[in-house]
């Protein structure tokens, strides 16, 4: 049974992109506030505590769950099939018969190579199920694995 | 690696360009051909055009395929790169459209769809069709073996069958004749109470109206022929889609040609089929003709039409059609049949409407015309629903043969014959209300498997019949 989990290179990004994300909201709400919505202090309050809320969601959720999704995910490859373990509060998992997958697709973003922002998308019938934030190496390892396992598949039938 | 065809890059610029370029060339003309003034005034238009353009080329350049002997290979997209690789054995449907304009230019739409499709994430759709050239398109059918067998089976829909198909398929024609007649008996009741506020309306609509000369019907005729045009435009569609309609049985599966204007061309994996509908309204029962539908990834909801197999034909011709094209697919008799028929929920409506109508227009007696009128409208429309459900009772029931399922049910108005394999089969369920306890009856659904499960609902099932079935 081999293991995989999710890439700490793929994590700094995220944060980077949330980071620019909330700091983008904040100046726009600061915007709003003291420049279009001026006279209105009933509103202003409002918004502010609507902003505080937000800003206080964001830390937590970037420096506590975020971080503690990121270390709860792992991809489990055994003979006949794949499990995929995630979540915080809810624990998943899902189980996927290799027998059972049509076709594989990767997903990579060349100009953040070394981000390893590459995710393996694995079609089942009926169904896509995604492996996100692998590394380069893992993203390469998986798909060999996965294509050998059809081909042996199909040399038996 | 090879490229698309170019034409694709027409089809990536999409609408806007057009709506920008059209008006820039026409800008030569206004400031008579004087060439230094027309770009003082539109070079940022050309600036987008141009983006629009290049964006559009590099779209084309960066999607690139390769096909060999046992899978072919795609690989889209420059910034968000996506490869994959779909060997030919997990192939469901192969399907090849030549719309109007692009056979001068020799390109083929292509889409490859396996039991992972699901027709209904619309960018799925787009994302997978691949435009090739005609050389390409040879090559794909030559790669995947798609060889026709030495007596080949055809079935050609004739023209009668397919006109007969459209117009009963045509998603309008049903409710067309209800609504008109509601519409027009309707609006002559209302109108004396609602002219005054509607007379605007009116007035614009029968300025159009050439024919409509009395106000009180000329709203009401309006929508009638709105409805009558949509319905032809729908009969239209579905009778062109479906011309020259015809499969071929091949050792591997299934070819279905059909289209007029745009031509379309199936490869149907046999061991794919999820299952066979043959589907009857009430009139196609008492004409004893079926019309017939596979279920298989990919087929006809790709193009958005319908999965059609035999538009329409006589029940004898169906069952021999689908001996030959498809001989795993028999039909058995019902060991099982229904012990009830679900009568109960039209026969309430139609004692619900009739004391509600007579209720209500007791206590609104200004408003009695027209609750009498809805009243009689509603109440033909379940008094149909009753008929079909008391002739559902008589038909309904489960069959068993050595490799299949033969499961035949009611659904709203129609009629379903469904022939599963038990392949194809992901599970049943038996589900029991109160009431079902008490008479002994059983709901019996089939999920099979395909895009998503899908499940077949036969209800009023003898219950212990049913079990000793299934153990056995």
């Amino acid at each position: 049974m081999d293991k995989y989990y999710l890439d700490k290179n793929a994590l700094a990004i995220l944060n980077v992109i949330i980071i620019c994300i909330s700091v983008c909201i904040i100046v726009v709400i600061k915007y709003l506030l003291y420049y279009k919505l001026a006279e209105y202090n009933a509103v202003k309050l409002a918004i502010e505590i609507v902003a505080a809320g937000l800003v206080t969601i964001y830390v937590v959720w970037l420096l506590i769950i975020l971080p503690m999704w990121y270390r709860s995910v792992c991809y489990t490859l055994s003979k006949d099939e794949l499990r995929i373990n995630s979540g915080v509060v809810l624990r998943k998992l899902i189980c996927v018969k290799l027998a059972d997958v049509q076709y594989i697709e990767t997903l990579k973003v060349p100009i953040f190579y070394k981000a390893s922002l590459n995710f393996l998308l694995i079609n089942i019938s009926g169904k896509r199920v995604v492996l996100k934030y692998l590394s380069n190496a893992h993203l390469e390892e998986l798909y060999n694995k996965l294509i050998q396992f059809g081909k042996d598949r199909k040399s038996k039938a | 690696m090879r490229h698309q065809h170019k034409i694709v890059i027409l089809k990536y610029v999409k609408g806007k360009f057009w709506l920008m370029l059209l008006p820039v060339l026409r800008g030569i003309f206004s400031w008579k051909y004087d060439v230094y003034y027309w770009f003082r005034n539109v070079w940022m238009d050309i600036i987008v055009i141009l983006i629009i353009l290049i964006s559009a080329i590099l779209k084309w350049y960066f999607v690139q395929f390769k096909l060999n002997e046992k899978e072919i290979y795609v690989r889209k997209g420059a910034l968000f790169r996506r490869d994959f690789c779909i060997p030919f054995s997990v192939i469901s449907t192969v399907c090849f459209c030549r719309p109007l304009i692009f056979r001068p230019f020799k390109a083929v739409k292509f889409c490859v769809c396996t039991d992972s499709y699901r027709s209904k994430k619309r960018k799925q759709r787009r994302r997978d069709t691949l435009v090739v050239t005609e050389i390409d398109y040879l090559q794909i059918c030559n790669n995947m073996g798609f060889e026709k067998r030495g007596l080949a089976t055809d079935y050609i829909a004739s023209k009668k069958e397919l006109l007969i198909f459209s117009t009963l398929f045509s998603s309008t024609f049903s409710g067309l004749i209800y609504l008109g007649t509601l519409i027009i008996r309707g609006e002559k009741i209302v109108g004396e109470k609602i002219k005054i506020k509607i007379f605007s309306v009116i007035n614009m609509t029968t300025e159009t109206m050439i024919f409509a000369k009395d106000n009180t019907a000329s709203f009401a005729v309006a929508v009638v022929v709105i409805i009558s045009v949509a319905w032809v435009m729908s009969f239209a569609k579905s009778f062109l889609r479906h011309m020259n309609f015809k499969i071929r049985s091949f050792e591997k599966g299934l070819e279905v040609e059909n289209g007029h204007f745009s031509r379309w061309k199936y490869y149907v994996n046999s061991s794919k089929i999820n299952y066979i509908d043959l589907r009857q309204n009430m009139l196609m029962k008492t004409a004893h003709i079926v019309s017939a539908h596979i279920s298989c990834a990919g087929y006809k909801t790709v193009g958005n039409g319908q999965s059609v197999f035999i538009p329409v034909t006589t029940k004898k011709q169906a069952a021999a059609a689908m001996k030959e094209l498809l001989p795993g697919f028999t039909q058995s008799n019902n060991l099982v049949s229904a012990k009830q028929a679900r009568v109960w929920m039209p026969l309430t409506f139609v004692i619900g409407v009739f004391v509600g109508v007579k209720y209500l227009s007791s206590i609104f007696s200004e408003w009695r015309s027209l609750i009498v009128f809805l009243g009689v409208m509603l109440e033909v429309m379940f008094l149909y629903l009753l008929a079909v459900k008391i002739t559902a009772k008589l038909t309904t029931g489960i069959g068993v043969s050595e490799e299949t399922l033969s499961l035949r049910y009611c659904k709203a108005f129609r009629f379903h014959t469904v022939v599963v394999p038990k392949a194809r089969i992901a599970y049943i369920k038996i589900q029991r209300t109160p009431f079902q306890q008490i008479s002994g009856s059983c709901d019996v659904i089939v999920y099979t498997k395909g895009e998503g499960l899908r499940g077949h609902r036969v209800s009023g099932i003898d219950y212990k019949k049913i079990v000793f079935l299934m153990r056995n």
